[in-house]
């Protein structure tokens, strides 16, 4: 606390210092801002999956029996650098599959034999594939689904995964589900991102004391690398206790 | 002619009446539900249902089937040791039961027959394992050929190699059997079984006339309806056309013919409701909604039926009892499930939005 006391420096540099904690503690209320959205969001789509159970036939199942075996995400974290060269806190984006072609529209106009509805389901896997490194190519998530090169049969899963449940005909709590859920992983996202922004100003606000005496100072701070990373451990710790 | 069954069904059908209203008597009363309620954690459930802490001890139905479950314990668990108490009421029951009766809780269980169809399927489309799927089943609809249903590539196989030697077999027509096995093929297949199915139970029940056809014809009118506006409110919105939706309506009910053309065509809730308040009994239910609401009508729909079923036991004489008894077992096991989950999430001031009371 010695180091931020106005004692040590000018005013202009205490009041540099007094606006980046201001910004840390908004950075703090932004940040459990999103964790409250993420608890709500989570909440909201657990209960509304509860509702689709209750409302559901009694054999119907919103279990793990109904996940295709070979599962893709439908969505990715991706890592970005920030555009802040003295920022040393990546950030994460949400990146959602692209649209894929779907499996009714290429079921359309295959043959009638069984064998036909084999071949036309490989058909199908096929084209998806083809679809997802198209748009990997193009830097895209590719499209949710069963991977083309799965067991041998040809998994014919939607692309979406409320058509798992139900088919064409979900019931409105699990599309309910769906969205809130869809929700929390944004407000996951956003959160995270909070959390490195506040590291970011935590490190400033810590850096902008040590900085401010002299440069033997500096050389013993530099020399002292476990002491000064202790501190700013401290401090975080602090910042970031509910 | 009506009546004439109280010179004759107890010949046959008397002991397993006695037995069903018995079962029926075990049912959860609203005491024990303001019991679960108060519940903190699924272990005081299960203590609940057990309750053998009591002077004297007393237990639920539930209590043989849930005393050895050691913790931690999940919702699905205690859902499925109820479901376990109704199937072996049921099995109990079907042994003992003479030609005609025995086909008629057959046709009670055809229901869930079609669902384990649909789940066996859905999940090799999904290339999931079949000793998985099989454990998933419920046990009121499994049958011998069960497991061959993996090896079926599309809806002539599955008809062909496993369900042509089924009870279902009559329910698959010819269309069904042209189409690929997709979710939305799967599904409107499902409708497709269930509308064939109920169907037939209607015109077997009238087939057996007296008490049985009169409560049964009103229960599975009722039952025919609610799948009508549960299919129109689940394809708003999909790609299922007007046609494919009218397609999978039942030929009876209270809704056939107009009621279901209004149906068809309908785009968003409101629309539904207007169809649907045009006959009056189903007028009061919907009056009790808000505009625009729907979350509640799952609920209310479930009342309507508790209330049918349980006038069921208000007449003697018929197997209506018995179709009753496993509406009546599944929403108390529903109503289970719903508090259990209610607890579990730590929402219990949303725990009354689903009970609904049997008596």
């Amino acid at each position: 606390m010695s180091d931020l006391s106005p004692a040590h420096g000018s005013s202009s540099e205490a009041e540099l210092k007094e606006a980046k904690f201001v910004g840390t503690l908004h950075a703090i209320d932004d940040y459990l801002a999103a964790c409250t959205q993420l608890t709500a969001a989570l909440k909201g789509g657990w209960f509304s999956l509860a509702r689709a159970k209750y409302a559901g036939a009694p054999g119907a199942s919103l279990g793990q029996a109904a996940y295709p075996g070979d599962m893709r995400a439908s969505a990715v974290v991706s890592v970005v650098e920030p555009s802040d060269p003295d920022d040393l806190f990546d950030r994460f984006e949400l990146q959602r599959a692209a649209d894929g072609p779907s499996v009714s529209s290429d079921a359309g106009a295959a043959p009638e034999t069984s064998g036909g509805g084999r071949d036309r389901g490989r058909d199908a896997a096929a084209d998806r594939s083809n679809a997802s490194e198209a748009a990997a190519a193009d830097g895209q998530v590719p499209a949710a689904g069963p991977s083309a090169t799965g067991s041998g049969r040809g998994s014919k899963a939607a692309a979406d995964p409320l058509q798992w449940f139900g088919g064409g005909l979900p019931p409105a709590d699990l599309r309910q589900a769906q969205r809130d859920f869809q929700g929390a992983l944004a407000a996951a996202v956003a959160a995270a991102n909070q959390l490195q922004r506040l590291r970011g100003l935590a490190d400033a606000l810590l850096d902008g004391g040590s900085t401010a005496g002299s440069a033997d100072e500096a050389e013993g701070a530099a020399e002292q690398p476990a002491a000064r990373g202790g501190g700013r451990v401290l401090l975080r710790g602090a910042l970031l206790q509910p | 002619m009506w009546g004439w069954e109280q010179l004759y069904f107890n010949v046959k059908d008397g002991y397993l009446e006695a037995i069903v209203r018995g079962h029926k008597s075990g049912l959860l009363s609203v005491p024990d539900y303001n019991n679960l309620t108060q519940c903190e954690a699924l272990d005081d459930i299960k203590l609940n249902l057990v309750r053998q802490q009591q002077q004297p001890p007393t237990a639920t139905d539930y209590g043989a089937y849930l005393a050895n479950e050691a913790s931690p314990l999940f919702t699905s668990t205690i859902v499925d040791r109820c479901t376990r108490k109704l199937v072996d009421d049921w099995n109990m029951m079907r042994c003992q039961a003479d030609e005609k009766l025995a086909k008629f809780l057959d046709f009670c269980t055809y229901g869930h027959m079609i669902d384990n169809v649909v789940l066996i399927v859905t999940g090799t489309l999904h290339e999931r394992d079949v000793q998985e799927l099989l454990d998933k089943c419920h046990p009121l609809g499994m049958f011998d050929s069960i497991a061959t249903l993996a090896v079926a590539q599309n809806m002539r196989e599955l008809y062909r190699l496993v369900l042509v030697d089924t009870p279902l077999a009559p329910y698959f027509s010819e269309n069904l059997t042209h189409e690929d096995l997709d979710e939305m093929n799967i599904e409107i297949m499902r409708n497709t079984l269930y509308k064939a199915y109920l169907d037939d139970f209607a015109a077997y029940c009238t087939q057996l006339g007296g008490t049985t056809a009169e409560v049964m014809t009103d229960l599975l009118a009722f039952e025919a309806d609610r799948r009508a506006l549960n299919i129109t409110l689940n394809s708003i919105g999909t790609e299922l056309t007007r046609d494919d939706r009218k397609k999978l309506y039942s030929n009876f009910g209270l809704l056939y013919p107009h009621g279901h053309n209004e149906l068809s065509i309908a785009e968003d809730f409101d629309q539904i409701r207007a169809a649907m308040e045009k006959v009056p009994a189903y007028a009061s239910l919907f009056n009790k909604l808000g505009y625009g609401e729907s979350q509640m009508l799952d609920k209310l729909l479930y009342e309507e039926e508790v209330k049918r079923c349980a006038a069921c036991y208000e007449q003697q004489f018929h197997y209506g009892v018995f179709y009753s008894y496993m509406k009546l077992r599944e929403q108390e096991i529903r109503n289970i499930m719903w508090v259990s989950e209610c607890v579990a999430q730590d929402q219990k001031s949303r725990v009354n939005d689903g009970i609904v009371f049997l008596f």
